[in-house]
């Protein structure tokens, strides 16, 4: 499978991270190399379905009970920045 | 050329746990900013969610309710995207293997019965409140992680009405069925809606647009409607619809395009290591059918079997769950369920729609009721009264006991003394008298109510009939 510089840039994007053009071309190999791990993985006899988790453990639920829940100070202690009772992060905008 | 629209709605209802879906924080609404919150809803690193397993429950609950198909084998996924109100940068939803299928649920619109198909319902949290200010935006994460089910539509839906029939039908079924609380001012029920617009007869979809986060039937139908015309004076001017987010500006009544950078929903989904498969059995799936509240078709039914409602009174009762459920405890300390029904739905929707209040504001309680129609029963104080003191109780919260010993009512149902007025009334009007004597019937009527003046309408009605006939028979 082949990577392009396109496909660096649009993932770059999404994991917001921002790459120069040297690193872009040295991500397109590293994820080609990544995916050809993957696909010897794949070629690999398994009988595990795809869908099972590695685990082999199933249901583990906890009751609905309520616990005692951080104090504001604590929830707030490693924020960068907040204010009154709330974490604060840069202006996001809403609308176009 | 005349256009129809299509529409789907992806709906989104909280549910009623006490504690969040994957850690113990409460679910309370109204709690001051991040006091519900903890390392798992705060996505703090190393932290591990488990499943509450009532919400599993619950959400299998809702999905036989809107006749789905329940899956033996399901599975949490990561949905990636970067937003402030998401802590993790992912979302714990469901991609491929939700927990519920292929439902649907029949609604009645347009004059019309339809049929609405339900693609899936999954469960998934909630994401956190955002508030804008000037200086940076404020974040509380005590909604984060609260339980969430997304029940999807097909697109089976042809008009504005259609659309909020369907979604006010999944309220009342959620109500019923206990799984969340609905209420819309708090945020627990949210609409997202899919239209798009075609050619009538025309047997492809075109190009849909994404209304999100309605948060009221009106919202719904208002923004359906602006979107309808939207897309239909695009098309006619010759433009293309572009496939994008968009968000309905209540103030504004007009529609705004939300930042189109992740309109690819490029959201990279991928299963959860951090939550383990459920592998639900047939037997736990008939024994949550088992236990499921009555739901409004069966309840209709049993209205009008058992209690011999009218169909009318019992489709009224059953298409809101706060009513039926004021109606059933009514029934407990008054059993006469026609009865019952008719103050229920006549006189008491008549005060409420009046004043535009829901029932779950009434300032009395469904005990005080009932007293009040055993009053009316046992002769105490006649129907009419009642309706004055019903009148009076939702205006001062007072009981009907009070209302009617402060007002002094009560009916006279001693026939001694009615007697007595009685002959008063046939002595000072002979003319009357003398024409029920010839023959005129309708005479009765206007003696009838001259006993009524002078009891100042304490007597009962039937009662005074009744002695003026055999007194003018003599």
């Amino acid at each position: 499978m082949q990577i392009s510089s396109d496909d660096v840039k649009r993932l770059a994007e999404l994991s917001r991270l921002a790459f120069n053009e040297e690193e872009i071309a040295q991500m397109q190999e590293n994820l080609v190399d990544m995916i050809q791990y993957a696909d010897r993985v794949n070629a690999t006899a398994c009988d595990m379905q795809a869908k099972e988790h590695i685990l082999p453990l199933h249901n583990v639920f906890r009751e609905d009970v309520v616990q005692e829940s951080l104090s504001n100070d604590e929830a707030l202690k490693n924020a960068p920045e907040s204010e009154e009772m709330y974490f604060k992060v840069p202006q996001v905008m809403e609308d176009e | 050329m005349k256009y129809e629209v299509v529409i789907g709605l992806e709906i989104h209802a909280e549910l009623s746990t006490q504690s969040k879906v994957f850690c113990g924080c409460s679910t309370a609404f109204g709690a001051e900013p991040n006091t519900n919150v903890c390392p798992v809803c705060l996505g703090m690193p190393g932290a591990l969610p488990v499943l509450n397993k009532k919400a599993v429950e619950y959400i299998v609950r809702a999905g036989l309710a809107l006749n789905c198909e329940i899956a033996n084998y399901s599975k949490m996924d990561r949905k990636n995207y970067f937003y402030p109100d998401l802590p993790k940068a992912y979302q714990i939803s469901q991609f491929d293997l939700p927990f519920c299928k292929g439902g649907y649920l029949n609604i009645q619109a347009d004059g019309k019965e339809h049929t609405v198909g339900i693609t899936r319902i999954h469960l998934e949290e909630d994401a956190g409140k955002l508030v804008h200010t000037p200086g940076g935006t404020l974040v509380d994460y005590n909604r984060s992680s609260m339980p969430l089910i997304e029940i999807v539509s097909e697109p089976d839906m042809r008009s504005a009405k259609q659309a909020v029939e369907y979604a006010k039908a999944i309220r009342n079924i959620l109500l019923f069925a206990k799984v969340s609380n609905c209420k819309m001012q708090e945020g627990a029920l949210r609409f997202d809606a899919n239209v798009s617009v075609r050619p009538f007869g025309s047997k492809s979809y075109g190009t849909r647009t994404e209304i999100k986060n309605l948060s009221s039937f009106k919202m719904l139908q208002k923004a359906i409607d602006y979107e309808y015309q939207r897309q239909v004076s695009m098309i006619e001017k010759g433009e293309k619809i572009r496939q994008q987010t968009l968000r309905w500006n209540e103030s504004s009544n007009r529609i705004i395009a939300l930042r189109s950078k992740e309109d690819a929903h490029d959201y990279r989904y991928f299963p959860d290591p951090d939550l383990l498969p459920v592998i639900l059995s047939d037997a736990f799936i008939e024994d949550v059918r088992s236990k499921m509240p009555q739901m409004p078709e069966e309840k209709k039914k049993m209205y009008i079997e058992q209690f011999q409602l009218s169909e009318y009174d019992a489709e009224v009762l059953t298409a809101n769950s706060e009513l039926c459920a004021f109606y059933e405890e009514v029934l407990q300390d008054y059993n006469e369920p026609k009865i019952a029904a008719n103050w229920v739905n006549v006189e008491l929707m008549a005060l409420l729609n009046q004043s535009d209040m829901l029932v779950e504001e009434l300032p009395f309680a469904a005990c005080d009721m009932a007293q009040l129609l055993q009053n009316i029963q046992s002769g105490k104080i006649s129907g009419k009264m009642g309706k004055g003191v019903l009148a009076d109780m939702f205006e001062t919260g007072k009981s009907p006991e009070e209302i009617i010993s402060a007002k002094g009512l009560s009916q006279i149902s001693d026939t001694a003394e009615l007697e007595k007025i009685a002959d008063e009334v046939l002595a000072n009007n002979p003319a009357s008298v003398a024409d029920y004597r010839a023959g005129k019937e309708k005479a009765i009527g206007f003696l009838v109510g001259q006993v009524m003046k002078a009891t100042k309408g304490a007597a009962n009605p039937q009662s005074v009939n009744e002695i003026l006939r055999t007194k003018l028979n003599e």
